[in-house]
């Protein structure tokens, strides 16, 4: 048993953003630390009272984190995919331009 | 056959019990196996009859510019209110109340208080702020304290607005919040004459209610019950409405409290939990926000089966959240918006001149806290809405740009809530975890969409919603 686990991530497959935006609801309950060595992320959780994690705990931990991980992967991806069309939605949607105020196909491309 | 090449459009996703939910930006949703989210946006999509659902359904497109038109349309009707500006005005006539309830929110003063009545020139001013807004549509809604124990003042505001607007002509809808204890048939034809609504409280039976509202007579409950009765009879039971404040002693009864309300003839409650303001910010008898969710689940439960066996009794903020869900169309319900209902569909007038951005940010002041008040009536509508206070809240009123709720797959179903995540963690973003807004709204948005799935239930919805 340990007070606090490390879990190794690979920066080539996790970017900071990711890791920021999966730890914020563990952060509920554990404290946690970020660092980065090269291409390797190092998140250290431990409890906020400091106690040792017991294993069943431990694997629920991983298990959260790095469905978190992979969800928020994919998020990002899609968030990546359609930032263009959210902002030209919205623009349209908000504003009151006419289709010749804006080259959709240009900015899509972007 | 072959998924052809696609283009995502922009969509959250979040699991779903046992499987995953989809969600687009203008509240369109799928249930689907878990999983899909990364098959969709790894381009490994085999089932046909998937990918049409996903292209009818707003998710993906072959020619993303093609879906720029029918979803911006759509984005705009979801964001329509903010285009009515702020068209909720609620004047706090006065402090004085006639009732001692121990949850209250707005710490109230004895009756012969008449200097916690809002002054004459306060008043004008107020009112001819609130007819210099923009919006076509407006909505007064007189407060206290108890208004009718200064009903002269609302006769004055009334008469006031109406002078203002016969040359404005505004659609002016008025309504009063009366705990029912003065209602008389002097006030009531006054009421009827100008077409004005009467909201009430009701926590439920007498046991109930008596519990935290306290009146002189010993007896609020009959007292509230026979005012709530004679204005059914004068105004019409389309123009009274009654809501109820869970308390702890509430959650063990949620079917007696339906129940006496359809006693008396009321066929929609608002399962309404209390508010951390006012008294209820210290109240020995509050509650767990997962204490409110269980009452509330069992409450609505019991609504859905009175309305399988065919009464129609409709559960208010679930036809709020479900209005959000199964139609294009936002609910303008204030609490619940992004951007934040307040300042942008809210404004509130205090008894003293003074403007604040919501009711719970009054409240917060009657302890102490003017973090939000904007100003007061004689500064003036420019002055009272083009300052920093507004600069900074408006950083945190939109759910789309906060941590927690940018990437929640219910966040176009949702709102922000500055005030409160000021009130809780001492600045207006908050932590989402921890948000009772937060827990209480993704529970019952969750529950409320897998009730949908049922058809059976989704028909009783659609009721409610074209009701």
């Amino acid at each position: 048993m340990k007070n606090s686990h490390i879990f190794k991530i690979d920066a080539l497959v996790f970017s900071e953003e990711i890791i920021i935006k999966a730890i914020y609801s563990l952060n509920k309950e554990y404290v946690i630390e970020i660092l980065k060595h090269e291409s390797t992320f190092k998140i250290i959780i431990s409890k906020e009272d400091q106690k040792p994690f017991k294993f069943p705990e431990l694997k629920k931990l991983e298990h959260t984190l790095f469905k978190s991980l992979n969800d928020f992967k994919t998020r990002v991806i899609i968030n990546d995919q359609t930032k263009n069309l959210r902002d030209l939605i919205i623009m349209k949607a908000l504003f009151h331009f006419s289709e010749e105020d804006i080259n959709f196909k240009e900015i899509l491309n972007d | 056959m072959k998924v052809p090449d696609y283009y995502l459009l922009p969509f959250n996703f979040d699991e779903f019990f046992s499987k995953e939910i989809l969600v687009n930006l203008i509240g369109d949703f799928l249930i689907v196996k878990s999983g899909t989210a990364e098959i969709i946006v790894n381009r490994r999509l085999e089932n046909y009859k998937l990918y049409k659902n996903l292209v009818s359904n707003h998710f993906i497109s072959q020619k993303p510019e093609s879906s720029i038109e029918i979803l911006s349309t759509r984005y705009r009707t979801k964001k329509a209110f903010l285009e009515e500006f702020t068209s909720l005005h609620i004047i706090v006539i006065t402090l004085r109340c006639n009732q001692s309830c121990s949850y209250c929110q707005v710490s109230s003063v004895n009756t012969d208080k008449t200097c916690y009545d809002i002054k004459i020139e306060d008043l004008k001013k107020a009112i001819e702020m609130i007819m210099a807004f923009p919006s076509k549509n407006l909505t007064i809604e007189f407060q206290g304290g108890e208004p009718l124990l200064a009903f002269d003042l609302v006769k004055f505001a009334i008469e006031y607005v109406e002078s203002l607007n016969s040359s404005l002509f505004k659609n002016i809808r008025f309504v009063i919040c009366s705990n029912s204890i003065a209602v008389n048939y002097e006030v009531l034809d006054y009421l009827k004459v100008h077409s004005v609504l009467l909201s009430t409280s009701l926590d439920g039976p007498e046991s109930i209610h008596n519990k935290h509202r306290k009146h002189l007579s010993n007896d609020s409950y009959q007292v509230t019950v026979k005012g709530i009765l004679l204005a059914k009879s004068c105004l019409g039971k389309e123009n009274v409405s009654a809501l109820m404040t869970t308390t702890s002693n509430s959650l063990h009864y949620p079917k007696l409290i339906i129940d006496e309300y359809r006693k008396l003839g009321f066929t929609n409650i608002f399962l309404r939990e209390i508010n951390p303001y006012g008294l209820a910010s210290n109240w020995e008898y509050a509650y767990s926000t997962n204490d409110f969710i269980k009452f509330y689940k069992k409450a609505f439960n019991y609504i859905l089966e009175l309305n399988r066996i065919g009464e129609t009794f409709i559960e208010d903020y679930a036809s709020i959240i479900l209005r959000k869900i199964l139609t294009p169309f936002n609910s303008g319900f204030v609490d619940l918006q992004s951007p934040s209902g307040i300042i942008n569909s809210v404004l509130v007038y205090n008894y003293d001149g003074y403007v604040y951005v919501s009711d719970e940010a009054r409240m917060m002041a009657e302890k102490g806290d003017y973090k939000f008040r904007l100003g007061h009536v004689n500064d003036g509508i420019i002055k009272i809405l083009k300052n920093d206070l507004v600069k900074e809240i408006a950083k945190y009123w939109s759910n789309e740009s906060l941590s927690g709720c940018s990437d929640c797959v219910y966040n176009v179903y949702c709102g922000a809530d500055p005030v409160r995540n000021y009130l809780k963690f001492g600045e207006m973003e908050g932590y989402r975890p921890d948000s009772d807004f937060c827990t209480k709204n993704k529970s019952i948005i969750k529950f409320l969409i897998k009730k949908s799935l049922n058809p059976e239930y989704y028909k009783i919805f659609q009721s409610w919603l074209s009701n």
